[in-house]
């Protein structure tokens, strides 16, 4: 009885025969009692037709008296367009959204990539809205990995109508390892030498001394000569060795930094309108539940709500996200604000660069042009001014 | 007194065919009658069915009669009595 059931009533003089029909033709029916000289009982709907000709040929007349379980349900619903319809698109809704890619998830932190393998994966043909039994995983899998250097493997997996891409991505070569090559120290600034803190390596410019860029204030080609007087003449012995020299030059030098500042200066403001767009999540699709986006440039928040029953969170919710919309205009500088602006950026370039030398003099000289203003600030520093300079052993 | 045999071919035959009937009776709710011939009579206080050797009437109230199955009627409702008379009998009878 998986389409229902029907409930007849029949009347007339050749019940019995219908009783022995019942058992010759293998008609299951239920309910089956007789009252008031009317049998009564309950058949499939699969056997209505057969049942009705046999009460013909029996002399019965059958009655209908109820229609139950998917029958009824049919008949009901066959009154209701509007429901059938409705169950007919939510059966379409939740095909194609079970069939399509709603989501893509990259597994990468790095966001480059993430935008790299995207795009591959969109010249491949995968990109929200794809028929997923459309996609040849391995096809892709390879395809991107050739289109996307950084990247060494690459796997996609689907979960409902997400996919997710699992990156491994090229593992750096490792720097050589180089502590064991003889270096020299070389100087990095223009300044006159302060102080020696060496611990290898063969001084080749003292204190007091004034270097310029690139010069070798440390050697790490140490030569040592030895004299000696054989038969009345001098024989010297030249000996070679090489190390690395170790240790930190410190210096006072001079640096010159300009900083310009614009009269006109593009800046982003609050316009103050605030708008509201909500998706329907449905298990991992975000079904958007507005018909455009509105236009312009938003920054956004997003905050989800799910219903809960027992605890368990539902896999259907409403996703709110407020849109504040802000834009760019340009503004119109005084000289004192352009200056002040100058000085801003001086103070944070002094914060974030000159945070590891002793700040000796600062002179600023401001210059005011047609177009904005110029900060040239001459710092006096005193640091370290040499770095390490590998070389090779000439054979 | 008549002898009864050890082994009656006719009654070894009978339960190899399947020719017997074999009747369950669940409380006196459900009644199930194997091997059922033809449905006589269904009324609310009495079902009367014919199996292979016997006629079979059951008494009680409010019942119902089903054939889910091929020569197998299911009975309902609340049975007090249940009455086998030889079909050779009731020919006979008759």
């Amino acid at each position: 009885m998986i389409f229902g059931s029907v409930d007849y009533k029949i009347e007339g003089s050749g019940i019995p025969r219908l009783y022995r029909r019942l058992i010759k033709d293998k008609i299951p029916a239920e309910r089956i009692h007789e009252k008031d000289g009317c049998l009564y009982l309950r058949l499939s709907y699969e056997y209505q037709r057969k049942f009705e000709k046999i009460c013909n040929e029996c002399n019965c007349t059958a009655d209908i008296l109820k229609h139950n379980g998917m029958l009824k349900l049919f008949r009901t619903l066959k009154k209701r367009p509007g429901l059938i319809a409705g169950a007919a698109a939510a059966a379409a809704l939740c095909t194609y959204y079970s069939n399509t890619v709603m989501r893509l998830d990259i597994q990468t932190e790095d966001r480059e990539l993430q935008k790299e393998i995207i795009q591959a994966l969109e010249v491949e043909g995968v990109s929200p809205g794809t028929y997923i039994p459309d996609i040849n995983y391995p096809v892709v899998e390879r395809e991107v990995m050739k289109r996307v250097s950084e990247v060494s493997w690459i796997g996609i997996s689907q979960d409902g109508n997400r996919l997710t891409v699992d990156v491994i991505e090229n593992i750096p070569k490792p720097k050589g390892f180089t502590s064991r090559l003889p270096s020299n120290l070389i100087a990095c600034e223009n300044g006159v030498i302060e102080k020696l803190d060496i611990l290898d390596g063969q001084v080749k410019i003292c204190t007091g001394s004034g270097v310029t860029k690139g010069d070798i204030i440390v050697g790490g080609e140490i030569i040592t000569s030895k004299s000696s007087w054989v038969d009345g003449k001098e024989v010297v012995e030249t000996k070679t060795t090489y190390a690395r020299s170790i240790g930190k030059v410190y210096g006072t030098f001079e640096r010159v930094v300009t900083f310009s500042q614009p009269f006109e200066e593009r800046v982003r403001i609050s316009t103050g309108r605030e708008e509201t767009v909500r998706y329907l999540n449905f298990f991992s699709a975000d079904i958007p539940l507005f018909t455009h986006m509105p236009k312009g440039y938003f920054t956004s928040s997003e905050s989800v709500s799910v219903p809960r029953i027992f605890g368990w969170k539902l896999p259907i919710g409403i996703t709110d996200l407020d849109l504040r919309e802000y834009d760019y205009i340009t503004k119109k500088l005084s000289e004192n604000e352009a200056v002040g602006l100058a000085g801003d950026k001086a103070y944070t370039y002094e914060q974030n660069f000159l945070k590891d030398y002793e700040l000796k003099d600062r002179k600023c000289n401001t210059e005011i042009t047609d177009n904005g203003v110029e900060l040239t600030v001459t710092y006096t520093l005193y640091g370290v001014i040499s770095k390490e300079s590998e070389f090779f052993i000439p054979k | 007194m008549k002898k009864i045999p050890i082994l009656s071919f006719f009654g070894l035959t009978g339960e190899l065919a399947y020719l017997k009937s074999y009747i369950r009776i669940a409380d006196n709710t459900e009644a199930i009658v194997e091997n059922c011939k033809q449905i006589c009579e269904c009324t609310d206080v009495c079902v009367r069915v014919m199996t292979g050797s016997f006629e079979v009437e059951i008494w009680g109230a409010e019942l119902m009669l089903s054939n889910y199955t091929e020569e197998c009627v299911e009975i309902h409702g609340t049975i007090e009595q249940i009455k086998l008379t030889s079909r050779r009998i009731r020919e006979r009878e008759s």
